[in-house]
């Protein structure tokens, strides 16, 4: 796997935190640095007694610093790998400590029981657990339609200026009922302030109600449906559950990586494409502030020999690494040949699943514009589709097409574009 | 309007005067209405439509179209840069490396060679603050960066302005920089500029754009410069536009504030420099410019000697008294009487650029027990001497005894002059053993690079820990990106 500065350099939690790596990408900070095929290892003086101790897992690029930043990755670690990817002739090839070989048996054996059964579960007791969740999720929904039905009784426009409050007491309530998806979508209903709200209030409120009515004819829906709608509720499919089922083995490009801070949980995501299967991927996990390092620490433009366990769904998007077989070089890719594919697309994902959110997609030869005070992507017929106005890259896009077209992967949303990242010589570029 | 809007402008008000006929809904939901109609719960039926319409409504949807031809960039015919000085730029634009980063441009442009697209809004944001890249800037940017900046009004009009258009409708730091830029090659432009724009500036930036006459100063300057000094409301500008007169000698100025003032700088019987203080502003200095400006601690009458003192060249006194520089300083500054004209020397000999006296200053004031030197007077005065002087103070230590706010590193920073390998390991080692008591400027090291003989980077052992630290390290950063670039 052929890693890049930049890819490395997403992984910073923040700017300040590139400049610093940046400025410990310098083999000269580096009291010593080694590497071998899997792994590389350094030291550096920091300001404790000791030297920090730096170490890269080159498989999955996973990371680990002895120094006492709450940052992670900490700019020894990005710094160590950025030194690395850009003198790789100078470090020297050397035999692994044990401490390294420790941590690295570690990894792999943490990896390898992603995939093995857990210890056998007491049936009767989580039935019960689960009876009991499912009452109070059942009251909470009663609650929630008719808090949905006396607010559309009262009008968009009064729902609209209804204070915080109104929308967070039912929010609570529904995190007391265990409806955490619910809840989320009802602090959702408190910010609608853009163009069209009308039509955007009144979209989330009947989307909302729909999924309560969803819950109560559960029986009648299609299996898979079943699964969206409990996940839509807020709940949590157990992750060894996944893991057990079938995997799906391929070559995973990183379309994109997204990080969202919020308070003390930080969300990642993932957006992969399978080049032999065609299939896209999300891998989403949550980190609390406590916790070192996440899930997953693939970078963007990379490419990963794994096995994928997807969750049910009558649209599966969101899967769980069974086994990674670490990085590999550029792979092949195909994508859809034109806006109008997409559009079939999304009618036919909404036929099965109307409350999808953004998928990824890749659509081949898209011209990226600027059309007055408008970003498009248009298609050789001259359809074009508006770039979401918070991808901040827009003249870099711009400038790499020159004005011809371009494969790109894309989020979807509802009609909106957000470009992940565009393939140029066969190699793909992560934006 | 289509369904899905109308209903949603209807729910506005609420549901009260809502009517749910089956005309809510396109005629392709007919039979969806149908399975629906019986429901009495009003609220119940409208979320249901509602849902139904907005799924109906999102499923058929298509993206827009248009006919519009947009342009495309033409094909290059310059090369570009290899992936090893592109690592090179993005290094230099990383650790912000201005310097470099003009030397790296005209670099390109000589060889011509062209960017790479995905840099070229990161560089077209850079000219926008960064004047001196500008023009080569234009000649390395390509078809693709021309396609590129008429797709952008700011770095369109930010890169193919012209300067008088910049001066005329630019920021105040554009068109700073224009002028600077008019001052070097057409000095007399920059008189016309300043002359049309004049009466709109405010005070604060009629003294700023004054300033830039520092360079250049010139015969041609003089008719503003009195123009300046007779009507200004501004004493500062005022002020200064006196200061650069005297400067001019055919202006005429700095002869005849002499002539009339030499007469009360005198040596008595016993030989002690004595100055006398007039009591009244003669009708001639103040025809000169001389204003009843307050300077603290000094009488008026003495703020008129001091202003008069400031503009005369101090070779004038050395000559009069058929004395020394070091003689004249030495018995000035240890007079009472006449000690607090001792400052008003050090800014003539700035202002005239005295080489003497800067030296003879400087090597005055590190001999002091208490030198107080300001550092803005220091960093006038040691860009005067010459590179052998500026080493002498090094090595014989007399920049640690030029005044508290002047330590090693800005003695450093003011050692402009390309370093020999000898000079940069003698200062390296020196700034190693102090750099821990320096407490601010520390930022500024990076400056060094500018100097610095890069042959140290093969012996940065010598450092010990300080090549560690991450400002200094920045600097080695920099040297480096230096030698490789020179390269």
């Amino acid at each position: 796997m052929q890693y890049t500065e930049d890819m490395i350099l997403a992984k910073c939690p923040d700017e300040a935190s590139k400049k610093a790596s940046r400025d410990h990408s310098n083999p000269k900070k580096w009291l010593c640095f080694f590497a071998d095929e899997r792994a590389v290892w350094g030291e550096i003086k920091g300001s404790g007694k000791e030297p920090y101790k730096v170490q890269i897992d080159l498989k999955d690029s996973g990371s680990k610093c002895s120094c006492p930043s709450k940052k992670q990755p900490c700019k020894h670690q990005i710094g160590l790998f950025l030194c690395y990817v850009k003198n790789q002739g100078s470090f020297k090839l050397s035999e692994q400590p044990e401490v390294i070989k420790e941590w690295l048996n570690k990894r792999d054996q943490r990896e390898a029981k992603k995939g093995e059964p857990k210890k056998p579960i007491d049936e009767v007791a989580q039935a019960k657990r689960a009876a009991s969740r499912e009452k109070k999720v059942s009251d909470g929904i009663l609650e929630l339609q008719l808090w949905l039905k006396d607010t559309i009784r009262s009008g968009l426009l009064d729902a609209r200026n209804k204070k915080y409050e109104y929308f967070d007491k039912m929010r609570a309530s529904m995190i007391d009922s265990q409806a955490k998806g619910l809840a989320n979508r009802v602090i959702e209903l408190s910010s609608t302030n853009e163009n069209l709200w009308e039509e955007t209030l009144l979209k989330k409120l009947s989307q909302l109600y729909s999924i309560c009515l969803a819950y109560t004819n559960i029986q009648a829906l299609p299996e898979k449906f079943q699964e969206d709608i409990k996940t839509l509720i807020g709940w949590d499919q157990s992750k060894d559950q996944i893991l057990s089922q079938e995997s799906i083995k391929d070559q995973w490009v990183v379309l994109g990586y997204e990080k969202e801070n919020n308070e003390n949980l930080t969300t990642h995501r993932h957006w992969l494409f399978g080049s032999n299967t065609n299939r896209y991927a999300l891998l989403l996990s949550y980190q609390a502030f406590s916790q070192s390092s996440p899930d997953y620490t693939f970078l963007a433009g990379s490419v990963i020999d794994a096995d994928l366990c997807f969750y049910p769904s009558a649209y599966p998007l969101r899967a769980l690494v069974k086994e990674n077989r670490g990085n590999i070089n550029q792979t092949s890719y195909t994508g859809l040949e034109s806006l109008s594919v997409l559009e079939n697309q999304y009618s036919t994902i909404l036929s099965v699943h109307p409350f999808v959110d953004r998928f990824p997609v890749i659509v081949k030869n898209l011209v990226p514009l600027k059309d007055g005070s408008h970003w498009i992507l248009m298609d050789e017929k001259g359809k074009y589709g508006y770039i979401e106005n918070s991808f901040n890259k827009k003249f870099e896009l711009l400038s790499v097409s020159g004005g011809k077209p371009l494969d790109l992967s894309l989020l979807f949303d509802s009609y909106r574009l957000f470009p992940l990242g565009y393939w140029q010589n066969g190699e793909y570029i992560a934006l | 309007m289509n369904h899905w809007t109308d209903l949603s402008k209807k729910l506005v008000l609420g549901t009260d005067k809502l009517s749910l006929e089956p005309s809510v809904l396109p005629p392709d939901l007919e039979s969806a209405y149908s399975s629906l109609k019986d429901n009495t719960d009003k609220e119940d039926l409208t979320m249901q439509l509602s849902f139904l319409l907005w799924n109906y409504a999102e499923g058929g949807k298509v993206f827009p179209t248009t006919k519009k031809i947009f342009t495309e960039a033409a094909p290059e015919t310059q090369p570009v840069i290899s992936k090893e000085k592109e690592l090179l730029l993005q290094s230099i634009l990383t650790h912000q490396l201005d310097d470099l980063l003009l030397i790296f441009l005209n670099r390109c442009a000589d060889n011509k060679e062209i960017l790479p697209p995905h840099i070229l809004p990161t560089i077209f944001n850079k000219s926008k603050t960064l004047l001196e890249i500008r023009e080569p800037v234009l000649k390395v940017v390509g078809e693709r960066g021309k396609w590129l900046l008429s797709q952008n009004d700011l770095w369109n009009s930010t890169l193919n302005k012209e300067p008088q258009e910049i001066w005329e409708t630019g920021k105040m730091v554009e068109r700073l920089a224009v002028l600077q830029e008019i001052r070097k090659s057409e000095p007399k432009k920059s008189i016309e500029w300043l002359q049309l724009a004049w009466n709109q500036e405010t005070a604060a930036n009629r003294l700023i754009l004054l300033e830039e006459l520092e360079n250049n100063t010139n015969e041609g300057d003089i008719s503003f410069l009195e123009e300046v000094l007779k009507n200004d409301r501004s004493e500062k500008v005022k002020k200064l536009s006196l200061d650069f007169l005297a400067k001019i000698d055919s202006s005429g100025c700095e002869q005849k504030l002499y002539d009339l003032f030499h007469p009360n700088f005198e040596k008595d019987k016993k030989g002690i420099f004595k100055i006398n203080v007039p009591e009244t502003l003669s009708v001639e200095l103040r025809n000169i410019g001389i204003l009843d400006l307050s300077y603290r601690g000094f009488t008026q009458e003495e703020s008129w000697v001091f202003q008069i003192l400031s503009l005369i060249k101090p070779v004038r006194w050395t000559k009069k008294f058929a004395t020394t520089s070091k003689i004249l300083l030495e018995q000035l500054s240890k007079n009472k009487a006449t000690s607090k004209y001792y400052k008003a020397l050090i800014n003539s000999a700035i202002l005239h650029r005295d080489v003497i006296w800067s030296k003879e200053i400087l090597n005055y004031e590190a001999n002091q027990k208490k030198p107080d030197l300001d550092k803005d007077d220091f960093n006038q005065l040691f860009k005067q001497i010459s590179i052998e002087d500026k080493q002498k103070f090094f090595y014989s230590k007399l920049y640690s005894h030029l005044g508290s706010g002047i330590n090693l590193l800005v003695f450093a920073i003011n050692c402009d002059f390309p370093w020999s390998l000898k000079f940069t390991e003698d200062m390296f080692a020196a700034l190693s053993l102090q750099y821990k008591s320096i407490y601010y400027d520390r930022d500024s090291i990076y400056l060094l690079h500018k100097f610095a003989h890069s042959g140290i980077l093969t012996k940065l052992d010598q450092l010990g820990d300080l090549r560690y630290e991450d400002n200094f390290n920045k600097l080695l950063q920099a040297m480096e990106l230096g030698s490789q670039l020179a390269s």
